[in-house]
């Protein structure tokens, strides 16, 4: 791979042939703001957020521009602020970017620049067009498009992860507006609810059914374990709120999902703290099941199935293990039938 | 999978059979058809519903349930006239060439087309053309491949297929079955299985019988003697032979085949233990059940469908007062004699690597570090095993097996004259314990169906959203008809997951003679409108 | 719509997304309404194995393309600078009251639609509106009237008909004073018979230059020194050695999307000259190594696409496009894209997407097309004018074409003239004519003795030119210095009965319009230009949002992804310098200006379009 040596903000760093300016920098742990860049999917380079100065002249968008060696990039001078600071007072002015009740409230990337850049809310009398409202026609997805920056990434999202382009822009220039299929609301198209696009939101525009009323982002805990579902194994970073109820789940980037989720991964969760879970053994006296203590159940299947192994010997006792427990626990339950009970009936769902 | 999920941009061309890959493993999925809309790679779809990524293959077959070794041999055969096959890797990676040569000879585009129900046998050499044409090619297939009578066959054919072409131990090739539980490739290393210890020892060994004898401290000899599998197991119940049965995390009532047959099994039983999280419909004939813990109560690892380690980790606090299913299976244990001393799954995982030689160099350390490890990884300085049969196959030469198309159990006939297959649907998963209890996705696919092509519809007199009665000789149930062009005309599919409309009354319980695997995906139905 | 017609329309121009412009035309045009209704949308999108959303973001993008039904004609009625200056609301007036309805309405006879449009080409017989594919110029009330009449028992159709005053060579100002090359033989051929151009020693170059090794020809247009005809001014033979090498597929691109308000030169050119375009783009091909020439015109210009449609095809049969061209072993073959009614397509990248029948999103650059441009292949992209200067510099060599024009701008130049003057109309001149010379010379001055208020050049991307640049060499270069452009050639002549304020309102509607919308800047930029030029134009702003003009133009001239973002700054930086004091006094509510007071009553009422 070929090494490239460039200077950002005075520093020297190391960046690899075929990268963009923003690459080599947030490789190298430079902050440079920007709202339509994400890494994975393909370059937009709309925002213009993210112009930096090159070889100490012109401007360029950082996240276009291919990083080459020698080059000279300043990432912030007065200019380059300036321009920050009324491109992101222009989104504010388009829009209605109101935190308060907004689900991406102090998670969102545009707030998070705009008090970065200590951006005003907009005076004056600039026109704001009603856009689309749509929270309840899809049953994953909700979307309020006052508050989109037209950034592109969940149509690129859509079209490049999961693939299947159901998000587009439709009209043009000021009255640019998303489409779901040929449809204005996302409920009657063809969308499969990945959840790809909310995932790659910077804003609140796009947001899960599941979030809205369980909690502020500061106060949720994130905790990273696999899907419950397929065999594809991927990694999810599930998080909690104060009272440990879940609110959403975000595919991660480092799992063979490489951050991409599907319908059961992103909205399969909610069994477990549903109110069908078991909370105490059960057992059955006269055809209906009584709750009792753990050690009356477990001391009525230990003497239950010691009875049944002395009677009729251990191969007439059977478990069927299960391919959604770990690794440990299946183990356990084939050792316990083996080194136990003393049988090689085990199996699980493997056929099935 | 011999091969990795990170090699998919990798091949060239892609062959899948019997998996419906968008709806039962999304996220590979979309990563294939990201490669073949984006990148332009080839790919063809075999399939009896024209399924979401038949709209993406240069040639989709639309073969007849239970096809597939015809529909492979097929493929093999015009590999083999044109000479397109990889000639080299075959004679000097395979062996057994000449007789699989001999079957594969019989298989001509015109006689497979006619078992397969294809109308156009010219679409076989066209499939076959791209997919030797393409180098490296992989091959994925799901359970509509093993879920038949001859779904060993139907494994041994993608394998012939792809040795003949040259695919296997190759980056980016390979035969990827996709795993369709979590850790089902977890508790199949784990020695879950009725003939083997963990890593896929056989218990018939002598070595292998002490191996774990003094790994395990067991006082008396360890049964050599193979167990039951789950639909023998239920056989065995009826019959008398089985009087107890332990179910963890599992429901057979809506699992497996021949519902009114398992519900009398389990009635037969002496005694029933039931683990679970919920009250399954299994759990109703239990006379214990014990509350275990949900995944994102617990902690632990579990092996992906490219044999990938990876850590589960407690995300929310457990449910009342129900327990972690390690420490139930603990203490139990303890009860009955035994004197485990595990205090976290850590522990356990330690044991494991002991007698698990392929999981030997894998630790939670290295997990915890987020390193990417796939077994066999035998010791902690091995990287993991990217793929597997590089330079040679495990066995060492790579076996090639001449194969005969057999027909399904179950035929067609006046009274029965239509073929139902089944599976899942992509909004839910399984017998539905987790899926129908999470809210979004119960409501939005809230009941099955039955999916129909136009063609059987009017000729059933049956409009979509039109209430009929799918019976077989098994058993009968009633759903919406969904009429759409997916299904092969005389194919109807109903996916299992809802309770209140069980496939699996239906399905048969024919089994694979050598792997038990019931014949999910093919049987003969009828179809009767039903007033509302 | 039946689906067998939409079947037969896809597989008439292909079943391939970048034929999506073509087959929604045909489709549209098809329905008698006027309409691309979501039922046909989403037929196409599955017949062509396309996802819905991609059909249904291109139709949003291209404003020639509805989804409700209109009617069987659709008038537009063009509102840009020249017809807005010559009197485009009563334009407005006269449809309206004849038909008895507003914009964006139909007769209840399902026969008219009226709608507001963008320049249509046809600037020097302003105003003028388009009925389906026919423009008319030239309009007066009456004249609309009996137009309007004559469409009752019309049936609607692609193959256009366009009022004679339109016509190419009607357009080109009869004065013998002119430097005629590019013209030259206009007039002398028939467009419509390739014999009529090789008569006249057409292809005569392509021949030569297929005798020549393709550097040379490169070096000879390197050496005439032509500088691109379509705004930019980049140096043409430079650009075409940026063509990337290799043994991959190259395009020649011919960008005909003339859709700079003012501009209809590459029209004329088209019209009345075809096979010297086709010539001038083979001899590219030769030069480049390309094999595939693809030329995007407007879909306004039915005119033009009907005649090089012919003369591609009387080519082909001539051997001389097609395989192994005059026997030389080299192909070269010529198709013709068309444009939806979007002026950013005249940018080379957005052009390039719009070919590739995707919404017309400029690209950044890097890459540039010649490294990735068409299908992401090594493309070139000229205008009309450029192309068509080649072969004379083939034929008669370098010094000959450098021998009229300043230094470092060489050759003629066409100048289109509109607007307030005694005569309107094409002219060839040397390149660095001078407003004096023009006006007095060729627009015969200003009518009715009124006085010469400023000229726009350039276009709406362009400038104001007032008084003191009469004597301005209106070359390339001498234009940059004082702060505006030659562009594509526009010289909008206005009198003093011209409102400046009224002026800058139309060209910031215009942008916000043509803005795609893909870059902030401008997107919202082009938004709050327009509106606070409204507040102008209604009496309702304050001095101060003089400065705001000046701010959100400067932060979209430094920031917008391609130059139609980057170019309102202009056109608002030159008029307040000769006219802030209007625009002052316009801050007052009681400030008298009936001039304003129509604009937003005919066609500014609403936002945007």
């Amino acid at each position: 791979m070929d090494a490239i040596q460039m200077t950002i903000d005075g520093k020297q760093v190391t960046g690899k042939k075929g990268q963009t300016i923003l690459e080599v920098a947030l490789d190298n742990n430079i902050d440079i703001p920007y709202l339509c860049y994400h890494p994975r999917i393909s370059k937009t380079g709309a925002c213009r957020i993210c112009m930096v100065r090159v070889n100490e002249a012109a401007l360029k968008t950082s996240c276009t521009e291919p990083a080459s060696n020698g080059m000279i990039i300043d990432t912030d001078d007065d200019e380059i602020r300036e321009l920050r600071r009324s491109i992101l007072g222009m989104l504010l002015a388009e829009g209605d970017h109101n935190c308060l009740y907004c689900e991406s409230n102090g998670e969102c990337e545009l707030q998070r620049l705009c008090n970065r850049y200590e951006v005003p809310m907009p005076a004056g009398d600039m026109p704001t067009r009603q856009r689309a409202v749509d929270t309840v026609s899809s049953k994953g997805l909700r979307r309020n498009e006052n508050r989109c920056i037209l950034c592109g990434r969940c149509v690129k999202a859509c079209g490049e992860i999961q693939m299947n382009s159901v998000w587009n822009f439709t009209g043009r220039g000021s009255s640019t507006a998303l489409t779901s299929d040929m449809f204005a609301q996302l409920g009657d198209s063809s969308c499969v609810m990945c959840g790809a696009c909310v995932q790659c939101c910077p804003t609140g525009a796009l947001s899960f059914q599941t979030v809205l009323g369980r909690g502020q982002a500061w106060e949720l805990k994130k905790e990273t374990s696999v899907c419950i579902y397929c065999g594809v194994g991927c990694q999810i970073d599930f998080y909690t709120n104060k009272e440990g109820k879940l609110v959403k789940a975000l595919g991660n980037a480092d799992g063979p999902n490489e951050g991409h989720l599907c319908v059961k991964g992103r909205f399969g969760f909610d069994f477990v703290q549903s109110g069908k879970r078991l909370t105490k053994p059960l057992i059955k006296k006269n055809g209906a099941f009584e709750e009792a203590s753990w050690d009356e159940a477990l001391d009525l299947v230990a003497s239950r199935l010691s009875d049944i192994k002395s009677k009729s010997g251990p191969d007439s006792i059977m478990a069927f293990s299960s391919a959604k427990c770990t690794n440990e626990e299946n183990y356990l339950m084939q050792k316990f039938m083996r080194a136990v009970i003393g049988t090689n009936n085990v199996d699980h769902c493997a056929r099935l | 999978m011999t091969n990795s999920i990170r090699e998919i941009p990798v091949s060239e061309a892609y062959l899948i059979i019997g998996s419906n890959t968008t709806e039962n493993h999304p996220v590979i999925g979309s990563m294939i058809k990201r490669e073949v809309i984006r990148n332009n790679k080839k790919l063809v779809v075999v399939d009896p519903r024209r399924i979401e990524m038949a709209k993406y293959a240069d040639v989709y077959l639309q073969i007849k349930p239970g096809t597939n070794v015809a529909i492979l041999n097929g493929l093999a055969h015009v590999a083999l006239k044109e000479n397109l096959y990889d000639r080299e890797y075959v004679e000097s990676r395979c062996e057994a060439f000449e007789e699989y040569r001999k079957v594969v000879e019989k298989y001509t585009p015109e006689h497979v087309a006619s078992i397969c129900g294809i109308d156009d046998p010219s679409l076989i050499v066209k499939a076959a053309r791209i997919l030797a044409g393409a180098k490296p090619m992989a091959l994925y297939y799901c359970m509509g491949i093993t879920q038949f009578k001859s779904g060993v066959n139907g494994v041994k054919s993608c394998a012939n297929l792809q040795m003949l072409l040259g695919n296997i131990g190759v980056m980016g090739g390979g035969v990827n079955p996709l795993r369709g539980q979590n850790n089902v490739q977890g508790a199949c290393d784990m020695g879950a299985l009725n003939a083997v210890y963990p890593a896929y020892q056989p218990i018939g060994t002598e070595d292998n019988k002490n191996k774990f004898m003094n790994a395990w401290k067991v006082g008396f000899e360890l049964s050599m003697k193979p167990g039951l599998t789950i639909v023998e197991s239920l056989n065995a119940a009826i019959a008398g032979d089985l009087k107890a049965l332990y179910v963890f995390g599992e429901n057979p009532v809506m699992s497996d085949p021949n519902q009114h047959h398992v519900i009398e099994a389990l009635e037969k039983l002496d005694f029933l233990v039931v683990q679970d999280i919920v009250l399954t419909e299994t759990a109703q004939y239990a006379d214990v059940v014990l509350p275990g813990f949900a995944f994102l109560e617990k902690e632990g690892t579990v092996s992906n469908t490219e044999r990938r380690v990876q850590m589960m980790h407690r995300v929310v606090a457990p449910a009342g007062d129900s327990r972690d299913d390690w420490l139930i299976l603990t203490q139990l244990a303890n009860r009955m004699g035994a004197s485990w001393d595990y205090t976290c799954p850590k522990d356990i995982f330690e044991e494991i690597r002991t007698v698990t030689p392929s999981y030997a160099g894998i630790t939670y350390e290295r997990l915890e570090n987020n390193e990417l490890l796939q077994w066999p990884c035998p010791n902690e300085s091995h990287p993991g095993t990217q793929f597997l049969h590089r330079e040679k196959f495990s066995r060492g030469l790579g076996l090639m097996t001449a194969i005969e198309y057999t027909p399904p159990a179950e035929d067609v006939d006046p009274e029965y004259p239509v073929i139902l297959t089944t599976g899942r649907v992509l909004e839910h998963f399984h017998t539905g314990t987790m899926s129908r209890n999470s809210r979004i996705l119960d409501e939005t696919v809230p009941e099955g169906f039955v999916e129909m092509n136009p063609n059987d519809a009017s000729n059933y007199n049956v409009c979509d959203g039109d209430l009929v009665a799918v019976s077989t000789r098994r058993g009968s149930i009633r759903v919406k008809a969904r009429v759409t062009g997916r299904p092969k005309p005389n194919v109807v599919f109903v996916p299992f997951h809802f309770a209140e409309a069980a496939a699996n009354k239906l399905t048969i319980d024919a089994l694979d003679p050598t792997c038990k695997i019931p014949e999910f995906k093919v049987c003969a139905c009828k179809i009767e409108r039903v007033a509302m | 719509m039946k689906q067998e017609t939409i079947n037969k329309t896809i597989e008439k121009f292909g079943n391939s997304s970048e034929h999506l412009m073509l087959i929604l035309r045909d489709l549209e045009v098809g329905s008698g309404k006027n309409v691309l209704d979501v039922q046909t949308l989403r037929s196409v999108a599955e017949l062509m194995n396309i996802p819905e959303s991609a059909v249904a973001g291109f139709v949003g993008f291209y404003t020639m393309f509805k989804t409700e039904p209109r009617a069987k004609f659709v008038i537009r009625v063009c509102k840009s600078g020249p017809c807005h200056v010559m009197g485009a609301t009563t334009v407005f007036d006269a449809v309206q009251k004849h038909l008895g309805i507003g914009i964006g309405e139909a007769t209840k006879d399902g026969m008219f639609y009226l709608e507001k449009c963008e320049c249509l080409g046809v600037c020097s017989v302003a105003p003028a509106m388009m009925i389906n594919y026919d423009i008319h110029g030239n309009l007066t009330p009456k004249k609309i009237a009996s137009i309007l009449n004559s469409y009752r028992k019309k049936r609607p159709s692609l193959l256009e008909s366009c009022g004679d005053e339109v016509a190419g060579k009607a357009c080109i100002i009869d004065e013998p004073r002119q430097t005629k090359r590019l013209i030259a033989d206009i007039g002398k051929i028939d467009p419509l018979k390739i014999e009529s151009y090789l008569a006249t020693g057409g292809y005569e170059s392509l021949k030569k230059s297929l005798a020549t090794e393709p550097g040379k020809i490169i070096d000879a247009v390197k050496d005439s020194g032509l500088r691109g005809r379509g705004g930019a001014g980049f140096p043409a033979g430079m650009k075409w050695t940026f063509v990337g090498k290799g043994p991959v597929q190259k395009y020649v691109i011919c960008n005909a999307d003339e859709g700079e308000p003012g501009t209809f030169k590459d029209r004329i050119l088209m019209e009345e000259n075809p096979h010297l375009l086709i010539e001038g783009m083979a001899i590219c091909g030769r030069a480049i190594g390309a094999t595939l020439g693809y030329i995007y015109i407007r879909g306004e210009y039915r005119r033009s696409i009907e005649r090089l449609q012919k003369a591609i095809s009387q080519a082909r049969d001539k051997g001389i496009l097609g395989k192994n061209i005059f026997g030389s072993g080299f192909d070269f073959d010529i198709y013709i894209k068309e444009g939806g009614g979007a002026y950013v397509c005249g940018e080379e990248t957005s052009l390039i997407n719009s070919m590739e029948g995707k919404r017309g999103y400029p690209r950044f650059k890097p890459p540039f097309p010649g490294g990735a441009g068409f299908n992401n292949l090594p493309s070139n992209v000229n205008n009309v004018e450029t192309l068509m200067s080649v072969p004379m510099i083939i034929e008669k060599g370098a010094d000959w074409y450098k021998s009229v024009g300043p230094l470092n701008c060489s050759g003629t130049k066409l100048y289109c003239l509109s607007g307030q003057l005694n005569r309107t109309g094409l002219v060839e001149l040397p390149m660095g004519a001078t407003l004096k010379e023009i006006i007095n010379v060729y627009g015969k001055g200003m009518p009715k003795g009124r006085k010469f208020k400023f000229a726009q050049v350039g276009g709406s991307a362009g400038g104001i030119l007032g008084k003191d640049l009469m004597d301005l060499p209106l070359d390339i270069d001498q234009p940059m210095k004082k702060g505006v452009t030659l562009g594509s050639g526009v010289v909008l002549v206005c009198d003093e009965s011209t409102c400046a304020v009224d002026f800058l309102l139309q060209i910031l509607s215009f942008f916000e319009h043509e803005s795609c919308g893909q870059c902030v800047p401008c997107r919202v930029g082009t938004a709050h230009l327009h509106h606070i030029s409204k507040k102008f134009a209604s009496r309702t702003a304050v001095p101060g949002d003089i400065d705001l003009l000046l701010e959100k133009a400067t932060v979209m001239k430094k920031a917008s992804l391609c130059a139609l973002g980057q170019s309102p700054i202009m056109p608002i930086t030159t008029m307040l310098k000769y006219f802030r004091k209007e625009f002052l006094a316009h801050c007052d509510p009681n400030h008298k200006c009936p001039q304003c007071d129509r604009s937003l009553a005919r066609y500014y009422a609403g936002r945007g379009h």
